[in-house]
């Protein structure tokens, strides 16, 4: 059972960790948080539904759909809640994606109704069991396109050119414009890519959860953020670090205390985190 | 015909006058100088300069162009470097990402190699860190790193601010023989200063600003020997003492 629970928490923390990098490549960037981000999820997870309903039964494909879908909305995000907003103080701006968090949400059971629809499941037979704990061919994929995409991600920030320039906008933005780093396109494409990762994310998460709702994005986005505050905001492995934990945590809490406390164990690590250690559990100095 | 030519140019930030009608003028292969006190706008003038600063009016050519108001960017592609006040290294990138930063807009890579070989060259004790984050150098290694990054776009023109400050007295000699060497490479240096002395030594010509204003011009040597400089500037009282 433990084993068991261990196992659902690193699938789970999986999802947990690509929604916290989101956090954090925003964060790292423009020192701010994307309340919106669990609503860019589901519309990801709503572009992959449709997708295997009415296009195609292929699950890559339905990922793809959710990534371009997240790309746009963060894209859109930025531009309204960030761009638009440059040069007013910056609690506008938080304003302005929590705006759009309700937005979202309401156009979604405007468009979709708020029945929840069903996801059909793929690879969800028992891969293999393992001292009476199961492990499905899901989980399994879950856990390797997680690390597939950090090691993506850490690829692109630290082997490529427009990597460097990420890091450098997050560091000192005026002057790396003095380098002629174009920082509204580097600012715009790193927020973009957030939302990308959101909504693939989200396509991921229906999957596993084999439902897509108008509302899934609240506590998604709540529990990234969590992890994302968890682990140190202000990195990348602060953020996987946290989504694994906070996976691990919350499926172990079910075996030991009653299921209905699982959400309450995140909101204690978010509100204990953000009052005694906002720098979370690798601290300041972890770096994007 | 002028490498960098400025006429009249107005700063404002806000109400504030920060420059009011600067003009300059500088030739292929100079070493110029511009001294003032502390909020002079020294800062102000090399940000308009670079397109940091949004200047109310005035006009800016470079190389026969125009490039008042642009984006920074126009200004480093068009073969302008700023070093910045306070050197902004970027603290948590490598020396070697930082110059790798300073090379942003050139897309060769083996250009990108020989610039990174010819400054470690240049500044062999920042080969010897290569690895090591920028913002842990010490205040001179980082001016270094500064000067060297801002080579990286391999710039007809460098701009220097404020260089010395806050650096041991010397490692602010080495740094200057580093910015002279670099004259003598064939680079245009508008090297900005408080520390008038040395600015007037190691450049050929020279400008004076206050609150905004140009009050003197000329030969470094001329200047040196102004009594009113003299006294404003180089610390000597008005009688030659
Ligand atoms: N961003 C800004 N907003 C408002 N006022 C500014 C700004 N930057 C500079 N100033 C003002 O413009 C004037 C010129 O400042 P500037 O930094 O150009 O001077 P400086 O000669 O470089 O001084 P220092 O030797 O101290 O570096 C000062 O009065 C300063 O207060
Ligand atoms: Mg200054």
């Amino acid at each position: 059972m433990f084993l068991q629970q261990l196992i659902n928490g690193l699938a789970q923390g999986s999802l947990f960790a690509l929604i916290a990098i989101s956090f954090s490549l925003v964060w790292g960037l423009l020192r701010m948080v994307n309340f919106a981000m669990g609503e860019v999820y589901m519309l990801g997870a709503y572009a992959g539904w449709l997708v295997v309903m009415y296009a195609t039964p292929n699950l890559g494909v339905a990922l793809v759909a959710g990534f371009v879908i997240g790309w746009i909305v963060g894209w859109f995000i930025e531009k309204v809640a960030f761009k638009a907003m440059r040069g007013v103080p910056h609690i506008a701006s938080l304003v302005c994606t929590i705006g759009f968090s309700f937005f979202l949400k309401e156009l979604a059971s405007a468009l979709f109704r708020a029945e929840t629809k069903s996801m059909p499941s793929y690879y969800s037979d028992t891969a293999f069991t393992f001292a009476e704990a199961n492990i499905s061919y899901l989980q399994i994929i879950m856990v390797v396109i997680a690390v597939v995409m950090m090691v993506l991600l850490q690829i692109l920030f630290y082997r490529t050119k427009i990597g460097l320039a990420v890091r450098a906008v997050a560091l000192d933005y005026r002057t790396a414009s003095l380098m002629g780093m174009k920082v509204d396109r580097v600012t715009s494409l790193a927020f973009s890519l957030s939302g990308a990762l959101a909504g693939f994310v989200g396509v991921l998460a229906a999957t596993y959860y084999n439902a897509v709702n108008a509302s899934m994005g609240f506590v998604a986005g709540l529990k990234g953020f969590t992890a994302a505050v968890f682990g140190g905001i202000t990195s990348i492995p602060g953020a996987i670090l946290g989504g694994y934990l906070l996976g691990a945590i919350e499926n172990l809490s079910v075996k030991y205390m009653s299921s209905g406390y699982r959400d309450l164990v995140s909101y204690f690590i978010l509100i204990t985190f953000l009052l005694f250690r906002p720098n979370g559990i690798l601290g300041k100095k972890a770096k994007l | 015909m002028a490498l960098l030519d400025v006429k009249d140019l107005v700063v404002h930030y806000g109400k504030i006058n920060a420059l009011k009608g600067v003009s300059l003028h500088l030739d292929k292969g100079d070493f110029v100088t511009l001294i003032g006190a502390n909020g002079a706008g020294k800062t102000s003038l090399l940000g308009a300069l670079s397109g940091l600063v949004q200047a109310t009016s005035g006009t800016v050519t470079f190389k026969g162009g125009d490039l008042l108001n642009e984006a920074p960017e126009a200004y480093v592609k068009g073969g302008i470097a700023h070093v910045p006040e306070g050197r902004k290294i970027f603290g948590e990138l490598s020396v070697e990402e930082n110059l790798y930063a300073g090379a942003y807009i050139i897309k060769d890579k083996a250009q990108v190699k020989s610039l990174l070989e010819r400054n470690y060259q240049l500044f062999p004790r920042l080969a010897e860190r290569r690895k090591q984050e920028g913002g842990t150098l010490s205040g001179g290694e980082q001016q270094m790193l500064a000067i060297a990054r801002g080579l990286m776009s391999d710039p007809e023109i460098l701009y220097l601010d404020e260089p010395s400050l806050g650096i041991a007295p010397l490692l602010v000699d080495k740094i200057f023989e580093f910015i002279m060497q670099i004259n003598a490479m064939g680079k245009t240096i508008l090297l900005v200063e408080q520390n008038a002395n040395l600015a007037l030594q190691v450049a050929q010509y020279g400008y004076v600003l206050e609150t905004g204003k140009i009050t003197h011009e000329g030969n470094c040597a001329r200047l040196r020997e102004d009594d009113a400089i003299r006294c404003a500037y180089l610390g000597v009282n008005g009688n030659g003492n």
